[in-house]
């Protein structure tokens, strides 16, 4: 059986979420106050940018522990490498959809489109998030708790396969009529001090996050089985 | 002195942290016939499945007829008859098209003399060229009866063979169970049924909550037997 | 057990089946039929735009329509046990997936080469027979990758409820990077460009590393057999 752990909130959390609510608070001011108001053609709507890079990369991260998981998963059959490729796959889809909507947001800001079939990084970002839905989704529908685990982890190998063919594919073979301008951003300094103080912010903010799904998952399975007990069933083979 | 069939030492299999089964130790001799009973629930199904190389043992080793499972699984696999609730093959194919398929599961080797035998012998050869799917249930068991015996297996194993034969069906397995040990063969059986059971095995383990409860012999175990299993 | 043999039987006799009495490859060709006039009437066809989509609709046809050969692939009516079956005889699991493989790509192949057939009539395509000879390689080549990573996936979600509706949730995103190249390809092969080496390399890219992935994966799949 796993650990024991409290079922009160741990210390641990409450100090968790209290530095990513001063870091979050911080970066706000920051995108307030201190970075340029507007960059040159691309004017304020850049801003969104801020909001956009830490998504972005928190959204690689999970997806990578969501692969490294899966991977344990299948060697060692552990529910605890489940559970943790699980939180990971929800929070890493959260942080994608943040990275669509305010990578959208961003285009249509500047091309007043609210989708745009040919910002690469865009369409990446949606086919992944497509991709990690599916992960999500089978996480959620099979019954029996042994197929699962081994299933999703299985997916989850297969979906991270997806995310460099996908960024090839769309960079490829996707037409560009927007010239990327995004990258660009300028040399002042202050700007890349909020975009990696940003990413610093946002992690602790969605690390917060993956460790209340793993917490609540948990909670949820140990009372799964104590009721199954209950009812005199058990999950997985009944020979 | 022929080997043990079937050695099981410590044989466990674990799904997550539930335990299915644990410290089996087991020896099947050759030449004989042995059955597994228990109530619901106790790892017969999940004993059968290690030893078919479905399963993988989580603990402890496992060989059948020489082999280590799951490493060397297909020559295990080359060695065993399977009779399952449902036969195992396409359902749309003709009863000897389905042996065929069988045939050529196992390298295609087996003379269409012995095909002929064994479907005469279940009282099967008028249908051989009906699809599988319009078969009763006992006569499907029937047919699985010869897909399993089909590529001559030195170990026969039977899962549940009893449930859903009629009386004659039922005398038909027992008797093809009586051949296979009369012939030297290992026949491994899974069921509810102690009467029968007490009639065809020689010797007999009980499992109880995915471990051994008790070890029975022929002739010593009436008593034993109508305390035990439900 | 000779595997080479046992593929060979394997493969023989799904296509034995398929011819008896198989209606997965007929079902797979009006399913593409009529999805192509369906896709057809959602564009003007006199109109520019539509020369412009007609390889995306052929592909798109072709996808959809191959994922239900591939649904077939281990669902079969009349097949519950049938993969136990494999599971328990001599067979190894790594010529079983390469046999399913192998034979449900024929199936795939068989309907992309009657409904392209039938798209070069419908859409009254002029041109010569080396380029619809490429464009038909580049099917087959490139739906060995689409069927490796279907087979696996449909081994897998056969035994999960709703499971059609996930395989093709769980399928269809992977496809995607094919997908554009070679739809990309075909618009290059029937406007008489050059074809590019992008597009190869992504086609076989893809082909490769779903065939691996699909092997091992497969493997894990049926591990532990529960039905």
């Amino acid at each position: 059986m796993s650990e024991v752990r409290s079922p009160r909130v741990h210390p641990s959390f409450l100090i968790h979420a209290a530095a990513a609510l001063v870091m979050v608070s911080a970066l706000n001011y920051m995108i307030a106050n201190y970075v340029p108001f507007s960059i040159r053609k691309i004017e304020q709507s850049y801003l969104i940018f801020y909001y956009h890079f830490p998504a972005a990369l928190s959204c690689l991260v999970f997806f990578t522990i969501v692969l490294v998981a899966s991977i344990a998963v299948l060697r060692t059959g552990s529910p605890a490498w489940d559970r943790r490729a699980r939180a990971a796959g929800e929070v890493g889809l959260l942080t994608c959809s943040v990275t669509v909507a305010t990578g959208s947001t961003w285009a249509s800001a500047a091309w007043n489109t609210w989708w745009d079939w040919s910002d690469a990084r865009l369409m990446s970002a949606a086919i992944m998030w497509l991709t990690y839905a599916g992960y999500v989704l089978l996480q959620n529908q099979v019954e029996d708790s042994l197929k699962r685990r081994r299933f999703a982890a299985i997916f989850g190998i297969l979906a991270y396969i997806n995310i460099p063919l996908v960024h090839y594919a769309v960079e490829w073979f996707g037409k560009s009529s927007h010239p990327e301008t995004f990258d660009d951003l300028g040399s002042d300094p202050s700007i890349s001090q909020t975009r990696w103080f940003g990413v610093l912010a946002f992690f602790t903010l969605y690390l917060l996050l993956y460790r209340w799904r793993l917490a609540r998952q948990d909670s949820k399975e140990r009372l799964d089985t104590v009721l199954a007990r209950v009812r005199g069933i058990e999950e997985g083979d009944s020979a | 002195m022929i080997d043990p069939v079937i050695v099981a030492k410590g044989l466990g299999k674990r799904y997550g942290e539930r335990k299915a089964l644990r410290d089996l130790d087991l020896e099947v001799a050759a030449g004989t016939c042995h059955g597994i009973l228990g109530p619901n629930g106790s790892g017969k199904t999940t004993f059968l499945k290690l030893v078919c190389g479905l399963f993988q043992p989580s603990e402890g080793e496992l060989e059948v007829c020489g082999f280590q499972v799951p490493a060397e699984g297909a020559q295990v696999r080359a060695r065993l008859g399977v009779l399952l609730d449902q036969p195992l093959v396409p359902r749309n194919l003709s009863l000897s098209d389905a042996l065929a398929y069988v045939a050529d599961l196992h390298g295609g080797g087996i003379p269409s003399i012995r095909r002929d035998a064994l479907l005469e012998r279940v009282g099967l050869s008028w249908r051989r060229r009906d699809p599988l799917r319009t078969f009763s249930r006992g006569m499907a068991q029937r047919a699985s009866l010869v897909c399993a015996l089909l590529p001559d297996p030195e170990l026969l194993i039977l899962d549940e063979p009893f449930t859903g034969l009629d009386p004659e069906g039922c005398a038909l397995v027992e008797s093809m169970v009586d051949e296979r040990v009369r012939e030297g063969r290992t026949v491994l059986l899974v069921t509810h049924e102690l009467r029968r059971a007490e009639r065809l095995c020689h010797s007999v383990t009980w499992l109880d909550r995915g471990t051994v409860s008790r070890r029975t012999a022929r002739g010593t175990w009436s008593a034993a037997g109508e305390e035990g299993a439900s | 057990m000779n595997a080479l043999r046992a593929f060979g039987a394997l493969v023989r006799w799904e296509c034995v089946r398929e011819l008896r009495r198989g209606e997965t490859v007929v079902s797979m060709v009006l399913f593409a039929l009529v999805t192509l006039f369906v896709l057809s009437f959602a564009i003007d066809p006199s109109t520019e735009t539509a020369v412009k989509a007609q390889p995306g609709i052929l592909w798109t046809v072709f996808l959809l329509a191959g994922t239900i050969g591939i649904e077939r692939s281990f669902g079969r009516e009349g097949e519950e046990r049938v993969l136990e079956g494999l599971l328990l005889s001599p067979v190894g699991r790594t010529t079983i997936y390469y046999a399913r493989l192998a034979s449900t790509w024929i199936f795939v192949a068989a309907m992309e080469t009657v409904v392209l057939v039938a798209f070069l009539v419908l859409y009254n395509v002029r041109t010569d027979l080396a380029t619809v000879a490429i464009v038909l390689l580049a099917a087959w080549v490139g739906t060995l990758g689409f069927v490796a990573v279907g087979v696996t996936l449909a081994a897998m979600t056969r035994s999960i409820r709703g499971g059609d509706v996930l395989l093709r949730l769980l399928l269809l995103p992977l496809l995607i990077p094919f997908f554009k190249a070679v739809v990309s390809l075909t618009t290059q092969a029937l406007r008489g460009f050059e074809i590019g080496s992008r597009e190869i390399a992504m086609i076989a890219a893809f082909d490769l590393v779903y065939i691996a992935a699909g092997q091992i994966l497969f493997q894990l799949v049926v591990a532990d057999f529960d039905g």
